[in-house]
């Protein structure tokens, strides 16, 4: 692209001179007659150096500097000058002036005066740039931060209640911990005591192991999720097309549960262009796995889950689109504050729990995926989306949970 | 010399010779402009205008490479700068140096 040059000179043959020197292949210069003039083109046009007449009629060439800088205009300037008066240079230096040039310019010098201007202007603004950008990753930092703040503090004897309230229902909904301990009041209560032994039926012998087989799960839960905190994940290459074959497969295991609401999982093609991920094959296959039996719960009877995979240059993105039923609070998907929150351990988004899927329900699965992700270097984020596949123009509100696995170099 | 053979040079090595042409017309259409604006503001006893047109003209001059011209023009300019109004003199100089100018411009295509 080339560099755009707007040149402010009142003396025609001067600026004649000046467009034609910079008229090649590199620039392309914009000649006007005056400061006012140049003063209108810049607010008109973005130009990557001003060049500009040190004496013309009107506003000179400092004034029209120091009137670009006022507006919050950047360019950079050269000025020309024929005075050999060094307080005059040292005044256009001060008001930010990159380099003058003595007329009658010499065509090489001057071109290589423009390239080192722009040149140095477009590293003061990659400078500025980097720093804006710094400060708005910082802004948006603190704006997390007070927003968890707010969020947490905010509702903090709801986040509690309600945190308190899933462990309690955790433990006593169903079968675990709560059959563990109610089960033995109930065996004390019913049953016969024989030669001082209780005499247990073998209903209730068949519930009390059951269980403990489910408080056994949950403690394995619990081991794994410590062990996903403290230990590194053993990881291996593999290829893009190896992760979707994976979760193809993660996919076919599940026609059973998928058969309970009548749902269908449909997994896009692969990404075309290759590349390599770090996995630990089992622990993905329980992530994967987590993220559709948690999709199947919370979608509405007979709808499609989807996978999609996308590859950009650093990261293969897998994401897990489902349309959900209505939630507890009265919407659709993941409500907004709680994108974070659902990875809390024991957070829990619905109070009942479906025991057609067999899972633990102890708030504790998208947690385990997110040390999962977090152990194979990657990220998972959950939000809602606008799905247009199923519902044409209108669209229906979609949950995604998009997991990012880091490519590396081979 | 009327026009700086190097200065010529470096003209045409940026545009050609058309352009080289067309930069000398340009110039002595401003040359004879600005002398009159001189003129009119020594009518006018207006010495800080006189002084910057012939500050514009020194330019324009040695942009051109018109030096007999330019040298004309940078001697009133200097007596300008210490404060004496441009003399009837060095008008008719450059003058001389513009219609001499002007003749050497018929003679290139």
């Amino acid at each position: 692209m080339k560099s755009r040059v707007l040149i402010a000179e009142d003396d025609a043959v001067n600026g004649r001179l000046l467009e034609s020197i910079l008229g090649g292949s590199e620039f392309e210069a914009t000649l006007v007659s005056s400061g006012e003039e140049a003063l209108r083109a810049s607010k008109e046009n973005k130009y990557d150096l001003l060049v500009t007449d040190l004496h013309m009629p009107g506003i000179s060439g400092i004034e029209l500097v120091e009137k670009l800088r006022a507006e919050g205009n950047p360019v950079q300037a050269i000025i020309l000058t024929g005075e050999e008066d060094v307080s005059t240079v040292v005044r256009a230096m001060r008001v930010g002036i990159f380099d003058y040039v003595p007329k009658p310019v010499q065509p090489e010098e001057f071109v290589l005066r423009v390239k080192d201007a722009i040149e140095a202007g477009r590293l003061v603004q990659a400078a500025e740039r980097a720093t804006r950008d710094r400060d708005r990753r910082m802004e948006r930092q603190v704006a997390l931060s007070v927003w968890k703040e707010d969020v947490l503090g905010r509702d903090r004897d709801r986040y509690n209640k309600t945190l308190f309230d899933n462990l309690r229902m955790s433990f006593n909904q169903g079968i675990g911990f709560g059959g563990l301990v109610t089960l033995p009041s109930l065996i004390a209560d019913t049953s016969k005591i024989v030669d001082g032994n209780y005499l247990v039926g073998t209903d209730l012998m068949d519930l009390l192991i059951e269980n403990a087989r489910m408080a056994e799960s949950a403690m394995r839960r619990f081991e794994e999720i410590d062990q996903l905190i403290r230990g590194e994940i053993d990881l291996r290459e593999a290829s893009i097309a190896e992760v979707h074959t994976l979760v193809c497969r993660v996919a076919d295991s599940l026609h059973s549960l998928l058969d309970i609401k009548s749902q269908s999982v449909v997994v896009s093609e692969p990404p075309r262009q290759s590349g390599i991920v770090r996995i630990s094959e089992r622990l993905l296959t329980d992530a994967v796995r987590e993220l559709l039996i948690n999709a199947m719960k919370f979608s509405k009877p007979s709808s499609q889950i989807f996978v999609l995979f996308r590859r950009t240059s650093s990261h293969l993105h897998c994401s897990f689109v489902n349309t959900p039923g209505e939630n507890q609070f009265g919407s659709r998907g993941v409500p907004e504050e709680h994108e974070r929150l659902i990875f809390e351990p024991f957070y829990r988004i619905v109070r009942t729990v479906d025991e057609r899927f067999g899972t633990l329900d102890y708030g504790l699965g998208l947690s385990v995926v997110e040390k999962i992700i977090q152990g194979h270097q990657g990220r998972i984020r959950a939000g809602n989306i606008h799905d247009f596949f199923s519902k044409g123009a209108e669209g229906e509100s979609a949950a995604n949970f998009e997991l990012q696995l880091p490519l590396i170099d081979t | 010399m009327v026009i700086d053979s190097q200065k010529k040079e470096e003209i045409v090595n940026i545009g050609g010779e058309g352009f080289f042409l067309e930069m000398l017309d340009k110039f002595i259409a401003q040359a004879i402009e600005i002398l009159g604006q001189i003129r009119s503001a020594k009518a006018a006893g207006n010495a800080d205008q006189a002084k910057s047109l012939l500050h514009k003209l020194k330019g324009s001059s040695l942009t051109i490479g018109a030096d007999d011209f330019a040298r004309h023009v940078l001697r009133a300019y200097e007596k300008a700068q210490a404060g004496v109004m441009v003399e009837d003199e060095d008008l008719g100089l450059m003058d001389a140096c513009l219609v001499e100018l002007q003749a050497h411009r018929k003679t290139l295509q």
